[in-house]
């Protein structure tokens, strides 16, 4: 769902078709246009942070990637290249399309994108990185948005040569078929990077409120010895939400320094760990609802033991809250505003982010100790 | 091995500049105006965007009847008039629940005791571990009063790393001049370790302020150029454009320079001119705004005319309607002096600055509101493309746009296209709203996180007040001895009095057209 405030503030000059060799130069062209256009009095200025390169698989979901651009753009002026890997192009192989994005200043206007769309069928789609190579603005960095469903690195070649010419790759494990072995080829190939390229998955970012709600709850201070006494850990998600629970898992796993023994299916939309952590055992189980959005919906920790009771149990209200509940919990029960952030202002939020997060590799290297002990 | 009773390993990574602790923000004053247009605003505001700690209450303490009830329709109506984001009728009942209100009178000792209570109750409902920040938003002379009190009804603990903490956050005016500062500090630093005491200006809090150190040491192009070498000289404008308005008591006595220059606008030039810090740690940032303020040049009686103007707006235009001049404004003296606007030349008298003046002017009923810091270059040598003695090519700028639009600008010479050579003067533009496009927090939410955070680097230090004010006193004192009852007068919606040209054009330089 696209915000009414941007829908509005940020006009997109309608796409042209252009030669592939054409694009720099249809570009400067639709700039001088648009200087002359304007009265003479105004100005138009550029903004630019980065150049984003966009892969997605079809047309279908490049219309949907074409409306968060929007909101992307308005946040993070940038150079925005979409590659539609089967796109059903007309009469050749691979088509191209440019556009600007720009908004009213009150002294003039400002571009505040230029997006060029090469689609391309299937067969052609290895020749997408050699066009994205041309088109790169020099100076910036540049940012591989990974927008397909299948796991970045089984997308072979198309993938390697595009993640060359990225100082960051997102990617999102919302929606994998198989999060169990993605979540280990991911890991893998994230662990084989230099330090220079920073690799993020957007579900970490999509549960980063209940990282920061679940470590102030169960801090010492107001939960006294919940993280050393966790003895149970329940976890209610939506469809297509398993990797990102399995991601969260991985977090919690190596922040506390828990060991995987084992983990198993226990029916088609139950799995069970086991883990240890020096002095005792900790169960963690992930329910997956019948239908639902790709969400966690409850949350349960318990830290009880003989001689004390300690729980905490939080629900998804709404699309905008997170409730504690009452009944299940021992500590005081409250509401936080918590909105389920659109997939465009998390991307929005990773273009700012310069550095590797070590936390979220410690957490993903988890998660993939996690799939090692786990039997199908 | 890790240990998980007393360090919480999963709030590594989460936000590194910012982590609030869990807390009651108690607001002395709580039903007062500061309270309703920004502090329940900006905290509603962090806690829609989650940024509040999870365990976090609000209690309002003031002498204002309410209740629990009606200080939640107090906060609401002031959201509803002032929050950055609209209040959201889903949301609001479960954000209420974190209001509460005392009713006391601030030197009573037994309201005090019922504060206590009050306060454990709400960390035992909240989960929240006896850390409370106290927010002063009451008239100076309360101040004493009310830490005085604190301390005798026990809820100032030390700061000993094992007790919750407890913060105080004091609004300005710190005092009216050196001594009164003295004494608020000795006041404060008498209940409170100095670590414990946030002393706030908002404009610290802005965005572009705080830019400010990112454009420099993040920025290799500008800090070589950043000294007497190669600045001629720096202005900073902090103009509004309304008149006196509701404030006419206190800024009769007050007047723009214990308003506007003792604070925000010496604050604003510290760090514009301090070193490099070494680190982003509150302490040393604030030694080296510090330094600044050491070395900046005491305006003496013998060379007062020559740095300082002073003037009174009176009646003229704003906006095309009629004002009244200062002194017709309702709750000011008829006969008052009190200065509206004032201009300054002033110095920084260590290596970096040697020989660079700082202009500076602040005043009301301006034809704008604006607050700039225009740093403006050396002019290229009178050869070349400046070697037309009539018409010299205009000086690089490098402006920082503060408010109403936060940005920076640089102002560079190019050549108009064409066969003759000619030289015109372009503006490149960088501003935060539009390149952007997201709101900043306002000043209050970044800064009120920060107090929770205990990051004290945009809070000012004891000594800063106090070296401000000695500074500030010097000017005080010969306006004092010269006994004179008049003052210059500028037209309301102007830039102020001629005087203030004369002040920087007897240097061969023009104010900016802001």
């Amino acid at each position: 769902m696209m915000r009414q405030d941007i829908v509005s503030k940020v006009k997109i000059k309608p796409p042209k078709q252009v030669r592939i060799a054409h694009i720099e130069s249809e570009l400067g062209a639709l700039w001088a246009q648009f200087n002359q256009n304007t009265t003479g009095e105004n100005t138009v200025m550029r903004a630019c942070m980065s150049n984003i390169i966009i892969y997605c698989d079809d047309s279908d979901e490049a219309q949907q990637i074409s409306r968060e651009i929007l909101a992307i753009v308005d946040v993070h002026p940038a150079r925005v290249l979409l590659l539609v890997a089967d796109g059903q192009p007309g009469k050749d192989v691979v088509e191209a399309f440019i556009s600007i994005y720009y908004t009213a200043l009150s002294d003039g206007w400002q571009v505040c994108a230029e997006r060029i769309d090469v689609v391309s069928t299937v067969e052609a789609r290895e020749r997408l990185p050699s066009i994205a190579r041309a088109l790169l603005i020099g100076d910036l960095p540049t940012t591989l948005w990974w927008a397909s469903r299948q796991p970045a690195p089984d997308a072979g070649e198309v993938f390697f040569q595009l993640a060359e010419l990225a100082n960051q790759i997102i990617y999102d494990n919302m929606g994998w078929t198989n999060p169990t072995k993605s979540v280990a080829t991911m890991t893998r190939w994230v662990a084989a990077q230099q330090d220079a390229q920073i690799v993020y998955n957007l579900a970490w970012r999509r549960f980063a409120f209940w990282r920061k709600l679940i470590s102030q709850v169960l801090d010492p201070l107001v939960a006294p010895n919940a993280l050393e006494s966790l003895r149970l850990v329940e976890i209610e998600h939506g469809p297509h939400a398993l990797a990102m629970s399995w991601l969260m898992v991985g977090w919690l796993t190596s922040q506390l320094q828990w060991k995987a023994v084992d983990g198993k299916r226990l029916s088609n939309s139950e799995l069970v760990w086991r883990f240890h952590n020096n002095n005792h055992e900790i169960k963690v189980v992930a329910k997956r609802l019948p239908e639902g959005e790709p969400l966690i919906y409850r949350l349960l920790f318990d830290w009880s033991q003989a001689d004390h009771e300690g729980r905490l149990c939080f629900e998804r209200l709404d699309r905008d809250r997170i409730g504690m509940v009452e009944a299940f919990s021992t500590v005081p029960a409250r509401v936080f505003a918590a909105h389920i952030p659109e997939r465009s202002t998390l991307v929005v939020a990773q273009l700012a982010q310069r550095s590797r997060d070590k936390i979220f590799e410690n957490a993903m290297k988890a998660a993939n100790a996690m799939s090692a002990v786990f039997q199908p | 091995m890790l240990d998980t009773k007393s360090k919480n390993p999963l709030t590594a990574g989460i936000n590194i500049t910012h982590a609030p602790q869990p807390c009651t923000l108690v607001i002395f004053g709580g039903g007062g105006d500061l309270s309703r247009r920004k502090l329940l605003p900006a905290v509603y505001n962090q806690a829609l965007e989650g940024e509040l700690p999870a365990n976090f209450a609000v209690l309002g303490f003031a002498i204002e009847k309410m209740d629990d009830g009606s200080y939640r329709e107090f906060a609401r109506q002031g959201i509803e008039q002032f929050s950055r984001k609209p209040l959201d009728p889903a949301y609001w009942p479960d954000f209420e629940h974190c209001l509460h209100y005392l009713e006391g009178s601030f030197d009573n000792p037994d309201a005090y005791r019922q504060l206590k209570e009050r306060l454990d109750e709400i960390d035992s409902a909240f989960g929240i571990p006896g850390n409370r920040v106290f927010y002063l938003a009451i008239p100076p002379a309360l101040i004493e009063t009310c830490v005085s009190q604190l301390k005798a009804a026990g809820l100032v603990m030390p700061v000993d790393g094992r007790s919750p903490f407890s913060r105080i956050i004091v609004e300005k005016p710190i005092g009216r001049d050196l001594e009164s500062a003295r004494k608020v500090n000795a006041t404060l630093c008498r209940n409170f370790n100095e670590q414990q005491i946030y002393r706030i200006d908002h404009y610290l809090g802005k965005e572009t302020v705080q830019n400010i150190l990112a454009m420099r040491f993040a920025n290799s192009i500008f800090e070589p150029l950043w000294n007497s070498k190669h600045i001629d000289h720096v202005q900073i404008t902090v103009a509004e454009e309304e008149g006196v308005g509701t404030r006419a008591g206190y800024y009769d006595t007050a007047g723009a320079l214990r308003d506007m220059i003792q604070n925000h606008i010496l604050q604003l030039l510290t760090l514009i001119a301090m070193e490099p810090p070494w680190i982003m740690d509150a302490d040393v940032i604030r030694d080296h705004r510090q330094d600044v303020l050491n070395c900046l040049r005491p305006i003496t009686s013998e060379n007062f005319d020559q740095h300082v103007v002073r003037a009174q707006y009176g009646p003229g235009f704003h906006h095309g309607e009629d004002v009244p001049g200062y002194r017709r404004e309702a709750g000011v003296a008829q006969d008052s002096i009190t200065e509206t606007y004032i201009a300054l030349k002033l110095f920084i008298d260590n290596w970096r600055w040697a020989g660079v003046p700082f202009y500076i002017r602040t005043g009301k009923r301006m034809p704008k509101r604006a607050s700039e810091i225009a740093i403006q270059f050396k002019s290229v040598p009178p050869i070349l493309f400046n070697a037309n003695h009539d018409q010299p090519l205009e000086p690089n700028v490098l402006a920082l746009s503060i408010q109403p639009n936060e940005g920076l600008s640089l102002r560079i010479a190019t050549k108009l296209p064409g066969t003759k050579l000619r030289i015109f003067p372009v503006k490149m533009d960088f501003r935060y709203g539009s390149t952007f496009g997201e709101q900043s927090p306002e000043a209050y939410e970044r800064l009120l996180l920060d107090v929770m955070a205990g990051d004290a680097t945009l809070f000012m230090r004891r000594d800063a007040v106090e070296s401000s004010w000695a500074w500030v006193d010097n000017i005080l004192n010969t306006w004092a001895s010269s006994r004179t009852r008049w003052i210059p007068e500028y037209s309301a919606g102007t830039w102020g009095p001629l005087e203030a040209e004369r002040l920087i054009e007897s240097d061969n330089r023009k104010w900016r057209l802001l």
